[in-house]
């Protein structure tokens, strides 16, 4: 082996999944160096991304890379979920507390906003293998949504998080809008101006999109009948929130409104009519945090599948789509709340349960994002060698 | 119309006689064909062995052309499967020198399926050590640097 060529060596390891990457970094001098060019990390993402989506899976505080492979789904061939590999292994069985409130995914770095005293973020490129910390400038405060996204300028990506504070909170207030930067290590307030930004409230989690963010949200002010729900994104080299984009359709209090990914492409839409057994899923066919259009992808009757209220799908935190093979994948729970299951939807009343296995803790429902690897540094002091 | 046979010669001097169109699954034969028509090719860096499987494998995967379009011995799924159960039955040695050729001799399906193979043997092993004494390679590391790639490659939580 040690005879080859290097670029065949760089044939052979970018055929390995990214999961294997430490132990071949650990191997020799030669396959560390190689593993971190340019020209090896492009080539490997590119074999890796190609093969199937993938997606990153938290759930009783172990996070996990789940490869999803939806071809055979229009030929009666079930879709596969595996396991390929867990990712965290440093993880203490006796701990029932949780350990992550929320799992972002921006351009192959995972934000995880932790469960502790001080609210600390975790940034991580499991790619890279590279993480970092960073503290809020402040906490014991309520915070309302996180996003991480990067600002585009002269083709290089400056990776920012942006933290949006709780408003009713008490005299040490110092602004709803935090904004970290990663380029200088510093957190910085954003002067962004009320009404329009100050009177809406961020509905579940954000999801991110070419450097960008989209939430749900709906209006702060009037009773529940009149909260009218839109989509806002928040726009990163800009630093600001758009306008208020609207929904494919207008919706009523009791509709459940949710974003699911499809590999930082587009955006879908999961729309369950309150009250009914249809669902509705729109993709986005043109997306900026100041203009959208819409157009149908799905529409299914849950009612064979579903009795009553569609409960899975208004606890669940996050799905994806794969908008080719028109299939949506929804991560909840079972009825009895003790598995962990996977509801996969597609065309023509296509409905498959998938099991994950057994809910450890009653606290936490798993959290779930699409991921695509990527060699993003988060420090300068990555470097190249 | 009998078929327009080539020679090829492996570093022990051994003849091996193969169809043109078998043999111009290299590139290199490819045009070595065109340039000296005529010629037995001595292929100095190849063994018997590895000149013998190599052939065996272009054999399997030559699409004769019979006038009536392309048309592939074995179907795709067939051939899939062949292909696995070749490189299942070479050992690792001869798995590398095969690699080899298919890069020499500018195979890009043979090169494809036996560094699939090789990945494949890296992912099946459990740690970096399982992957040296497999493949037979130096650990030239200190204490120092794989500590600072331990550091490095941590799992953060």
């Amino acid at each position: 082996m040690s005879d080859l060529p290097r670029d065949l060596v760089e044939e052979i390891l970018s055929k390995l999944p990214f999961t294997c990457m430490r132990a071949v970094r650990l191997t020799c001098k030669n396959w560390n160096t190689l593993s971190k060019t340019p020209s090896f990390m492009e080539k490997h993402i590119g074999e890796e991304t190609s093969r199937e989506c993938r997606v990153i899976m938290m759930m009783d505080n172990e996070v996990s890379l789940i490869g999803v492979n939806f071809s055979g789904i229009h030929n009666k061939v079930n879709p596969s979920i595996e396991h390929t590999g867990k990712l965290i292994m440093r993880y203490n069985n006796s701990t029932n507390s949780k350990l992550v409130d929320e799992l972002f995914h921006c351009d192959g770095l995972l934000l995880f906003v932790m469960n502790d005293r001080k609210q600390r973020l975790l940034v991580w490129n499991p790619y890279c293998g590279q993480h970092k910390w960073i503290q809020p400038i402040s906490y014991n405060r309520k915070w309302e949504a996180y996003a991480m996204g990067y600002e585009k300028k002269d083709k290089s990506r400056s990776h920012k998080i942006l933290r949006i504070m709780d408003e009713n909170i008490g005299p040490n207030n110092i602004g709803p809008y935090e904004m970290y930067d990663f380029k200088s290590d510093s957190w910085k307030v954003l002067a962004i101006k009320t009404p329009l930004e100050g009177d809406i409230i961020f509905r579940g989690n954000a999801l991110s999109l070419k450097g960008d963010a989209y939430w749900v949200a709906s209006e702060k002010q009037g009773g529940p009948m009149e909260k009218k729900k839109f989509l806002i994104g928040f726009d990163f080299t800009k630093e600001r929130l758009g306008p208020r984009l609207s929904l494919p359709h207008g919706t009523y209090y009791r509709d459940v409104v949710i974003l699911a990914s499809g590999r930082e492409r587009e955006i879908a839409l999961l729309f369950h009519k309150g009250g009914t057994s249809e669902m509705e899923i729109w993709v986005t066919t043109k997306i900026t945090p100041n203009t959208i259009s819409w157009s149908k992808s799905l529409a299914v009757d849950m009612r064979p599948f579903i009795t009553g209220y569609s409960w899975f799908f208004n606890y669940s935190r996050r799905n994806f789509i794969d908008e080719e093979k028109k299939v949506v994948v929804v991560i909840s729970k079972d009825e009895n709340r003790t598995r962990n299951v996977a509801y996969i939807i597609g065309e023509d009343g296509y409905f498959r349960k998938v099991d994950l296995g057994e809910v450890r803790s009653n606290y936490y429902w798993p959290l779930v994002c699409s991921y695509v690897p990527s060699s993003a540094h988060i420090s300068s002091s990555f470097l190249l060698t | 119309m009998s078929k327009k046979m080539i020679v090829l010669k492996s570093s022990e001097g051994v003849s091996f006689v193969v169809e043109e169109a078998v043999a111009r699954q290299s590139k290199i034969i490819s045009f070595l064909v065109e340039e000296f028509p005529d010629r037995e090719l001595p292929l100095t860096n190849m063994t018997s062995e590895i000149l013998r499987k190599t052939i065996e494998y272009c054999k399997k995967h030559v699409v004769e052309d019979d006038g009536g379009g392309d048309s592939s011995s074995s179907s795709s799924g067939d051939l899939k499967e062949w292909d696995v159960k070749f490189v299942a039955e070479i050992d690792q040695p001869r798995l590398m020198d095969l690699l080899m050729a298919a890069n020499y001799l500018d195979i890009p399906s043979l090169l494809d399926v036996t560094c699939q193979k090789v990945a494949d043997t890296i992912a099946a092993c459990n740690d970096e050590k399982e992957i040296r004494a497999t493949f037979n390679i130096e650990n030239d590391f200190t204490e120092e640097e794989v500590e600072a790639i331990r550091m490095e490659n941590q799992y953060p939580i």
